[in-house]
């Protein structure tokens, strides 16, 4: 993988980490925030597993 | 409040000093008690811009292995009247006057017609030669 699409990667990788450690404040604010959250941070996941492929 | 959540991520992203992490928890957890509605929407909005980062990451992925082999001169001339350069900024996320240049969702749809236009065009030339 080229440098700067590492770094790239890494960015995204600390913000994935960064959304979850405050996931218990975001989804404790209802269940609909819950749901919008888990998708938003799913969709991340996905997409951080496909770059570099 | 998203600016200021927004500066806590990036100060996250910098740093691997515990008493730093630390103290950008503290933080945090303090706007969430200040406001926790206004929090939530900040975080989903930080979410959704790095949905928008990785998508432009996969597509440049994606490009990368074809634009080589087609003129983006051409492309750009020809679908959205602008130059290579402008193209390469939207690829790359380059700062125009600033701020980080991006293709807009009707950008996207055109540069999607565009290369399924240009596949067509190359197929049909492969199948005039066999």
């Amino acid at each position: 993988m080229k440098d700067n699409l590492k770094n790239e990667k890494k960015a995204l990788q600390k913000d994935l980490q960064f959304y979850l450690e405050f996931y218990k404040e975001l989804a404790s604010r209802s269940d609909q925030m819950k749901k919008i959250v888990d998708l938003e941070i799913e969709k991340l996941v996905e997409k951080l597993k496909e770059i570099g492929k | 409040m998203l600016e200021e959540i927004k500066k806590l991520k990036e100060q996250y992203q910098n740093t691997e000093n515990d008493t730093e992490i630390s103290s950008i928890r503290k933080d945090m957890k303090s706007l969430f008690n200040d406001n926790p509605e206004a929090f939530t929407d900040s975080m989903v909005l930080c979410m959704k811009d790095s949905n928008q980062k990785a998508d432009e990451i996969l597509l440049r992925q994606k490009l990368e292995a074809v634009l080589p082999a087609i003129s983006v001169s051409y492309l750009s001339k020809n679908y959205f009247k602008k130059t290579p350069q402008w193209f390469y900024q939207r690829l790359n996320g380059n700062k125009v006057n600033g701020k980080e240049a991006h293709f807009t969702s009707n950008e996207l749809q055109t540069l999607s017609i565009a290369l399924k236009e240009i596949g067509q065009k190359l197929s049909a030339s492969a199948s005039i030669i066999l």
